[in-house]
């Protein structure tokens, strides 16, 4: 398992209050319930913060999964 | 900006959170969550240090505040970090936050949930964009003769919202003042106008700052200074701003929750009263006792110049009303007369209330300090260069606060002035006097030790009481007693200037302050009392005294007046409820020394009474 995906679910998990060992690859905002468009602004402020990128609005709006995160945070364009 | 990857140190510290998470150490779990928010100030971080760190500490209670937040963009991203941060002085706060832009009808609407939600600190955050569009979109070009008007009508638009919101609410109100743009509007020309953009909205600031100046529990933040501090481009994310509503860089938020905090602080009444300082590399650079009068390191030139910017900055804090006390490794005699002999020093003996210079543990010398000048080991600030001095103090007393510093000593004073806990929302003439109190009370002790009886004692100290309403001259006093009293505290009942208005307006409420004098000189309002009529029954809501006056029968006067007035209202009981806490043993005895009897008792404390048709309490006859 991949490091990004440990400390991405680390974020979810705290951000969103749910057990980092419920969190899969496939963990999105249909399956988590704090998700919300508030928490996917609190998202993107932590990863920019937490992985030191800045992050555009239109990929923001597509990072709805735990997948989609960690492709973004290994291969910041 | 923290890089990809994880610094070691940091790494290193979120274990050792865990760690102490796991075997339920406060202290350790304390001193990680500083340098966590500090190293890794994220909304992540935040959110972990609010599930897991306790609110209180052995010497330490908790305090709650219920906090509302009126807006016109996402103030939620820093509201984690803020809670965070007031989690490490020990206050829990219970935010609740308006929606986009309805603050006009959320305060007019009777019905709102703001009333409902009964906060006691409203923070007002609306952007200058917001509050007035045309300021903010347009250039202005506005002909002198008509500024005064245009100037006072946006003021007052905000103005008469805040006027309206305090006739509804006792809450403390916080209003954030307008950010200057970036960029002038029209360019260079903004300057060569009437008046332009930049000096309209200074205009409008100004007048803001008048308003909260008149007013008591009405308090600026100076936005446009917090957003110029940290430059405005950095400040600025454009792209969250038209996406999200949410005008402030990520790196930017720790920011604002440490503005917001520096109110919170004092509001919740949780400031230091004493700052504790080290000496050698930290007052002055080098060791008194190797490098000699001559060698040490303090004057106008550098690196003398950094320690003396952090005398000057704990200087200003003598100002504030902060007594100063020395807590260092040394021999007595050297480092006196570093502080009494080298000219270029600005702290001298005579700024310190209490000194412990000698070769004893810190900690052990701290828990000294706070017992000499009558305070709460929480009420104990630490600053000193050496981190494993700070670290020992961390840990064994984990209710002192301790600052800071950085390795470099040209960090030292900003380290200083940026905390929270020296932060103080009014200033009292006691404040100002408070340090000279204390010089006069070791002479009043050294009376103490030789007179005869006690009440040759008391007789030998002149003392004259005064009691006083709440007018504008004492209302600031009176409510800051009621915050900052911990010791001999009947209920330990906050409130805040006004509240305390509130309660003056009401007619079953009987409230004084007392004011001693005794031949040393004033020791100011000291002691506050606060009375509800019920019936034929007084209750004594409030009966506090500051430890400036303990042990001097001041408690007996304040009861007897409570007699006196009880009398004139036709009252035939008195009635008041001693509820423990984790400080006020010494007034513990209060209530059953003048002759009251235990009428109640439950989980929350004792309810005394004192049947005004059989007993009477009269006031001693040594104070005048």
């Amino acid at each position: 398992m991949s490091d990004s995906l440990n400390r991405v679910k680390q974020i979810i998990s705290t951000l969103f209050n749910v057990e980092e060992e419920t969190l899969t690859e496939s963990s999105s905002t249909a399956t988590v319930s704090e998700w919300d468009s508030m928490g996917q602004l609190m998202l993107v402020l932590e990863l920019e913060q937490q992985f030191d990128i800045s992050i555009e609005p239109e990929t923001a709006e597509k990072l709805t999964s735990i997948a989609a995160i960690v492709k973004l945070v290994d291969n910041p364009a | 900006m923290m890089a990809m990857n994880e610094t070691t140190e940091l790494t290193e510290i979120k274990a050792a959170y865990v760690t102490a998470l796991a075997e339920k150490d406060t202290a350790s779990m304390l001193s990680c969550a500083g340098k966590l928010l500090s190293l890794a100030p994220t909304l992540g971080t935040a959110q972990q240090i609010i599930k897991t760190l306790p609110l209180e500490l052995p010497k330490r209670a908790g305090v709650k505040l219920r906090v509302a937040f009126l807006r016109s963009y996402t103030v939620e991203p820093s509201i984690p970090l803020l809670k965070a941060f007031a989690r490490l002085y020990g206050i829990e706060l219970d935010v609740k936050v308006g929606e986009f832009n309805s603050y006009a009808q959320e305060i007019i609407d009777p019905s709102s949930w703001l009333y409902e939600f009964d906060p006691q600190v409203i923070f007002f955050a609306a952007l200058t964009r917001d509050i007035a569009p045309s300021l903010w979109y347009g250039a202005v070009d506005i002909a002198e003769q008509d500024v005064d008007g245009a100037v006072a009508n946006t003021a007052s638009q905000l103005l008469s919202l805040v006027d309206r919101l305090r006739e509804r609410c006792n809450a403390t109100v916080i209003l954030q003042n307008l950010e200057q743009p970036i960029v002038e509007n029209a360019g260079l020309l903004d300057s060569r106008r009437g008046v332009g953009q930049a000096e309209y909205i200074r205009a409008v600031n100004r007048k803001l700052s008048l308003s909260a100046m008149s007013q008591d529990g009405l308090y600026v933040l100076d936005y446009d200074a917090l957003t110029a501090r940290h430059g405005r481009e950095r400040w600025t994310d454009e792209k969250k701003w038209l996406t999200s509503r949410s005008p402030i860089a990520a790196d930017c938020l720790v920011f604002v929750a440490q503005e917001y905090l520096r109110f919170i602080v004092p509001l919740a009444g949780r400031q230091s009263k004493v700052l504790a300082v080290d000496l050698d590399n930290t007052l002055w650079g080098g060791v008194i006792g190797e490098d000699g009068l001559n060698g040490i390191k303090i004057g106008p030139e550098y690196p003398g110049a950094a320690y003396l910017a952090l005398q000057r900055a704990i200087l200003d804090l003598y100002d504030r009303g902060v007594l100063l006390a020395i807590c260092s490794k040394n021999n007595e005699a050297d480092a006196l007369e570093a502080l009494e002999n080298r000219p270029e020093m600005l702290l001298r003996p005579k700024h310190f209330a209490a000194r412990r210079i000698n070769w004893i543990d810190k900690a052990q010398n701290l828990k000294e300090i706070a017992a000499e000048l009558n305070v709460g080991i929480d009420s104990i600030s630490f600053i000193d260069d050496n981190p494993v001095e700070r670290q020992r103090v961390k840990l064994e007393l984990p209710e002192v606060t301790v600052i800071e510093l950085p390795t470099d000593p040209t960090g030292y004073s900003a380290a200083l002035r940026s905390s929270p806990v020296f932060e103080r929302l009014s200033v009292t003439a006691e404040d100002r006097e408070r340090g000279r109190y204390y010089s006069e009370q070791r002479e009043r002790k050294q009376l103490e030790s030789s007179a005869g009886s006690l009440e040759d004692f008391y007789r030998s100290l002149e003392m004259t009481a005064e009691f006083v309403d709440v007018t504008p001259e004492t209302l600031s006093r009176i409510a800051q007693l009621t915050q900052k009293t911990n010791q001999l505290n009947m209920t330990t009942k906050r409130y805040s200037e006004s509240e305390v208005l509130s309660l003056v307006d009401d007619p079953a409420w009987s409230l004084f302050g007392i004011r001693v004098l005794d031949k040393f000189g004033d020791n100011g309002i000291v002691g506050v009392v606060f009375l509800k009529a019920f019936g034929d029954e007084l209750h004594i809501d409030t009966f506090l005294m500051s430890c400036r006056v303990i042990g001097r029968t001041v408690e007996t006067a304040m009861l007897a007046h409570v007699d006196e007035i009880a009398r004139k209202l036709g009252a035939k009981k008195l009635a008041g409820w001693f509820l423990p806490t984790k400080k006020n043993e010494p007034a513990v005895k209060i209530y059953s020394g003048h002759g009251f009897n235990a009428a109640k008792e439950d989980e929350n404390g004792i309810l005394w009474e004192l049947d005004l048709t059989e007993k009477s309490i009269v006031r001693p006859e040594w104070i005048a």
